[in-house]
């Protein structure tokens, strides 16, 4: 920078520029220096009306300042009481006034009340060291009997006789120094009761300067209040209205909230019925595919039952081929013989019967064990029982209520059923098979029958029951167990006209080759009297073989 | 003046009742008299406060009389800070009617704005002279600054610097209101440096001061250094990025010419002889506007070219105006009116 760069400056320019920046900062300052301070000034008691005018009424209190020692009046002769009444930094100060007639200096005045605080100089010390000073001596201020401490303190510092005349002296003032403590005291109580008296009207005029304000503080506080009450609305309003839009947000949330919850549950529902719709298509399936197969079956044993009556037909149709090949004797008479052979053994049978079959209520006690089974395929008619000797068995199902007649060849037997009023007719089992119509008959029962049938008449005797059954039908044959050693070595053969024992398993084997199912076999009557005790081998097997169930029952049922 | 005097073949002696200067020797002044026997004997008063004896002193010297007007702050504003110092004014502004009209042989004033209070008062005006105040700035230019001060300082944060006692009419609330709009408006990388004794704390006025200070929030950002060495001050001038002078009364500022001399900008509140003293050589204010004062310094801080340019005009109007070689003379020259 140079001569032209100061020639550049535009003081003028630079000032109304600045000016300016002055006018635009002061409407838009962050903080108000010039309030903090006004503010200050206030509450320091400095009433200044403002901090950058004129600092005329800086710290101008409207108190005068609290003075506990009276005003200093200027003379030009003191006595020494004038001054000594005075204590503390009014009396240093005065003292300078007095005799050096002017303020003291800072050192000055430090240095002596200091001296005088901690007891080194007395009053009268300092007076006479100011007084004596080259500044006091130009003053030349008079102070009356201040030449006196002088003229001792020099006469203090003679060696030995110093300290003597010191002690005198003090001595001697003694008296003098009493009095100066009481008046000290007396000093001291009024400048307390000065000071008091000054609180009080200080007191009283700020009270009453109070009492003044209070009007017009009352005015600023109602307006300071109603500003109050209007900034608080104000805040209230920005409040309410916020908490508004936040309602209103919270509630726009909760609306999407549902309609994505209504559109999952929707695609869930979906979902379900989808499964649903599979779960009920394969449940048809399965229910198509088990009637299919219940079908099948069905349509299974109906050919079986169809091929059984194929064999039949053909049984006969061979029975009537060989009848036309030539014969001894004619027809009518073969029937004749036959029919009067098939009589001779009657009586004996019977009377057999009655040695070995047992009690006519055993028997009858055994049979109802078999009565659960016609009820449990509901079977009330159409029974027909063959070979039913007494008719035991027609007497328990009468007694149940269930309509059945019976067939014996024994004529014997026959009477004693009619007796019984228990309806039976004589005939040959499987003729009178052969004289029912096809699906006509409920049940089929032959209790100890079989086993006095040669194999072929016992195929021909279930093929007649197969076809004679009803669909749902059931055949109930009883016959002795050879499974236990007794009845198959000996027991079975008690009955002379019995031919072969059948073993259960093949008595089932029959049942189904010839066309029926579900075939059970049922063991009955075990004998219980007689039995080993124990659980062994040895006891299992005696008790299997020898003292097993002596008869057992075969259910067959017609599909 | 007393060297000035002894160059110029004077015996020359010092008085005062209180004061010690500096390596000087000080005669107390129960002295003078016996000093002062000729007719051409020259007594030279330095008057700035009230000192009663000068009155018969001047009556009862025979010898030429000079009174060297440094001006009288008015006592209103040591009201309610300082009672004697109050006191000393009220005196020594009591005193001015008496002396202006001593019929001393010569009127001395630090500044124009002193001398029309000479001659308002009814001192002759042909009589009267401006003659600025000595200065000890060649003796800042030898010395070397105190490092301590230019370390602590030299951390980047801008100075804003006013030098001066301590005393309830330097206006310092006035510039702490205007540095606390700069500060919080403009730039919070600033201090405030308040140099001169007084401001310590102990002082009912300097208390209230700190008060302020820390009032507006700015405990931190303003230092009262106190009273400092010469080493020091110069410190602080080689810191300071500007200079600033609030003062509400002022026979002349001494400070401003030491400013001006280490070319720092300059701004200041136009009263009393200040504008007289800084002329067009920095940005005096002739309202009491705090924010102008913030506004200026930020003007200054932010154009270099400003800063320089204040600096610069400083520096000319110190070299053209108020060297000591020019007060010199004008004080030889005053003087030569005695002959």
């Amino acid at each position: 920078m140079n001569e032209n760069g100061n020639q550049a400056l535009d003081l003028a320019q630079l000032m109304a520029r600045i000016r300016e920046d002055a006018e635009k900062r002061k409407s838009n300052s962050p903080v108000d220096a010039s309030a903090i301070l006004t503010d200050l000034l206030k509450t320091e008691g400095r009433f200044a009306t403002s901090i950058s005018s004129s600092a005329t009424s800086l710290g101008a209190s409207s108190f005068p300042a609290l003075a506990l020692e009276s005003e200093f009046e200027a003379r030009e002769h003191y006595q020494l009481e004038d001054l000594l009444v005075l204590n503390d930094e009014a009396f240093v100060r005065n003292a300078y006034r007095a005799i050096l007639k002017r303020e003291p200096d800072d050192s000055g005045f430090a240095k002596y009340l200091e001296n005088l605080r901690d007891g080194r100089r007395s009053k009268v010390d300092i007076l006479t060291s100011l007084r004596f000073s080259p500044e006091g001596r130009l003053r030349d201020v008079k102070v009356s009997r201040l030449d006196r401490p002088l003229l001792f303190k020099k006469l203090y510092n003679v060696p030995v006789l110093g300290y003597l005349i010191e002690r005198l002296v003090g001595i001697i003032r003694l008296p003098a120094l009493i009095t100066d403590h009481r008046r000290l005291e007396a000093h001291l109580t009024a400048r307390y009761e000065h000071l008091a008296a000054q609180i009080n009207v200080r007191d009283a005029s700020f009270f009453s300067r109070l009492d003044e304000s209070d009007a017009n503080l009352s005015e600023r506080l109602v307006k300071a209040i109603a500003e109050l009450s209007e900034l608080y609305k104000k805040v209230a309003d920005l409040h309410h209205q916020q908490l508004k839009a936040l309602i209103r947000e919270q509630h726009e949330i909760n609306e999407d909230r549902n309609r994505l919850k209504a559109d999952i549950s929707a695609q869930l529902d979906a979902i379900q019925d989808q499964f649903k719709r599979q779960a009920a298509a394969q449940e048809s399936q399965a229910a198509e595919l088990h009637e299919l197969s219940t079908k099948m079956d069905t349509s299974l044993q109906k050919s079986r039952m169809e091929l059984v009556l194929q064999e039949r037909r053909l049984s006969l149709l061979l029975e009537e081929a060989r009848k036309r090949l030539p014969q001894p004797f004619e027809p009518d008479q073969m029937q004749i013989l036959s029919t009067e052979k098939d009589h001779l053994l009657d009586s004996l049978y019977c009377s057999l019967e009655d040695q070995f079959r047992g009690t006519r209520e055993d028997i009858k006690e055994k049979a109802r064990s078999y009565l659960p089974m016609l009820r449990d395929a509901s079977i009330t008619t159409d029974i027909v029982d063959i070979g039913c000797g007494r008719g035991e068995w027609l007497e328990v199902l009468k007694e149940a209520g269930l309509a059945a007649r019976g067939i014996d060849i024994s004529r014997v037997m026959i009477e004693d059923c009619q007796r019984r009023g228990l309806p039976a007719a004589a005939g040959e089992a499987i003729t009178y098979l052969r004289s029912q119509a096809d699906n006509s008959l409920s049940a089929i029962t032959a209790f100890h029958f079989v086993e006095h049938l040669p194999l072929e008449t016992l195929i021909s005797f279930l093929d007649e029951i197969a076809r004679t059954l009803k669909p749902g039908g059931v055949v109930i044959l009883e016959t002795p167990n050879p499974e236990n050693i007794l009845v198959g070595a000996c027991n079975f053969y008690l009955d002379p006209t019995h031919k072969n024992p059948i073993p259960s398993q093949t008595m089932q084997f029959l049942l189904e080759s010839r066309g029926l199912c579900r075939v059970e076999v049922l063991k009955s009557y075990p004998m219980t009297s007689a039995i080993l005790k124990g659980d062994d081998e040895v006891a299992k097997f005696v008790n299997h073989y020898f003292f097993g169930p002596m008869d057992y029952g075969i259910l067959g049922r017609k599909v | 003046m007393y060297d000035v005097l002894r160059r110029q073949g004077n015996n020359a002696r010092l008085f005062s009742e209180t004061r010690s200067l500096g390596n000087y020797e000080i005669f107390d002044v129960s002295g003078i008299k016996r000093f002062l026997k000729g007719a051409d004997d020259v007594l030279i008063y330095h008057y700035s406060v009230g000192w009663s004896p000068i009155l018969s002193l001047l009556r009862e010297l025979k010898c030429r009389k000079a009174i060297k007007y440094h001006n009288v702050t008015p006592a209103k504003f040591f009201m309610g800070f300082s009672s004697s110092d109050q006191r000393l004014c009220e005196d020594g502004r009591a005193q001015l009617g008496h002396l202006a009209q001593s019929q001393c042989d010569l009127y001395l004033a630090d500044s124009t704005f002193n001398k029309n209070e000479l001659v308002a008062e009814g001192a002759s005006d042909a009589r009267s002279f401006v003659v600025p105040p000595f200065h000890h700035i060649d003796r800042l230019a030898t010395i070397t600054a105190d490092e301590a001060v230019l370390k602590k300082y030299s951390d980047g944060t801008a100075n804003i610097l006013t030098v001066g006692r301590v005393t309830p009419n330097k206006g310092h609330l006035a510039l702490i209101e205007g540095f606390a709009s700069y500060y919080y408006n403009c730039n919070r990388n600033s201090r405030l440096i308040i140099v001169g004794k007084g401001g310590e704390g102990f002082s009912p006025y300097s208390k209230l001061l700190h008060l302020a200070v820390c009032s507006v929030g700015l405990k931190d950002a303003v230092v009262f250094s106190g009273g400092v060495s010469d080493e020091a001050l110069k410190a602080y001038y080689l810191v300071a990025d500007a200079f600033v002078m609030a003062s509400e009364h002022e026979g002349f500022c001494v400070p401003l010419v030491e400013a001006m001399s280490m070319k720092l900008p300059i701004t200041a509140f136009a009263s009393t002889a200040i504008p007289e003293t800084l002329g067009d050589a920095g940005l005096a204010w002739p309202e009491r506007d705090p924010f102008l004062i913030a506004e200026s310094i930020d003007l200054i801080l932010r154009e270099n070219s400003v800063k320089t340019a204040l600096g610069l005009r400083g520096r000319q109007r110190y070299e053209a105006m108020f060297t000591n070689q020019i007060i010199e003379s004008s004080f030889l020259r005053a003087l030569s009116c005695l002959q």
